[in-house]
């Protein structure tokens, strides 16, 4: 069983970054911008917009304007034998509101399209 | 493309159309069985599952409790009923707590069970021999 949640590390700028997701970092995306119900809508940049909401947790100091250059960086030469920066950011995303969702509870949902 | 998987994930039968809101409502649910608001908003969701399982064990565990209680309460009730007015003096309440029959072990489950099984057969014997004697 998973214990741990997927993250992303690496070094900027002789800097360890983690980007991950939270609770708190997924509505502040929404609060930023971010439509989850519009996700097949933006296939083109929505490898780059989970990449910046990725930084909300622990690195939110750093500038969005600084996070798609990093992006850019990162996935023009990401092949790293973990695939696509963009499909391990899916996963995590994924991975968030999977494990939130993973309830036995007797809550029931109402969710509108 | 990375973007189908996400939206694959997301379009199942509850489609999720505002995340905040939606997360308000986990985050109610998971304080609801002790997840701090901290640890639900800033914390690892990878360990929600496991508030969630001991809350669950929690609950069984106080309906076991319970059950108990009321194997303690009827033992009771059917001795004083069995020496009242029964007047069966060999009727008595246990000398030591459901369970502890071999305390320099523990019993295993099947022990335990099969022990109050043996003491709500001998409430029965109890209850039969009070009705007999009257």
């Amino acid at each position: 069983m998973k214990t741990e949640r997927t993250k992303i590390q690496f070094e900027w700028e002789g800097k360890p970054l983690t980007l991950e997701y939270t609770a708190d970092s997924l509505r502040k995306m929404e609060d930023r911008g971010f439509d989850v119900s519009e996700i097949d809508k933006h296939l083109l940049t929505i490898g780059e917009t989970l990449f910046c909401g990725a930084f909300i947790a622990h690195h939110d100091n750093i500038s969005e304007s600084k996070r798609r250059e990093l992006f850019r960086e990162i996935s023009a030469f990401a092949e790293d034998g973990e695939g696509k920066i963009e499909d391990t950011l899916a996963k995590m995303f994924q991975e968030a509101i999977e494990e939130i969702q993973s309830h036995r509870g007797n809550l029931k949902w109402r969710v509108t399209r | 493309m990375e973007g189908d998987e996400v939206g694959t994930a997301l379009s199942n039968e509850e489609k999720i159309t505002n995340l905040g809101e939606w997360l308000d409502k986990f985050c109610d649910y998971y304080m609801a069985i002790g997840v701090s608001f901290d640890e639900f908003w800033y914390g690892d969701y990878c360990r929600l599952k496991y508030y969630e399982r001991a809350y669950f064990n929690k609950l069984k565990k106080r309906d076991y409790d319970m059950w108990l209680s009321g194997v303690y309460v009827y033992r009771a009730v059917s001795v004083a009923l069995a020496r009242g007015f029964g007047g069966d003096k060999r009727a008595e309440y246990p000398k030591q707590p459901l369970g502890y029959e071999k305390p320099e072990e523990q019993m295993s489950q099947k022990e335990l069970l099969a022990y109050i099984q043996q003491q709500l057969e001998e409430e029965a014997r109890n209850y039969a021999r009070t009705h007999r004697s009257k």
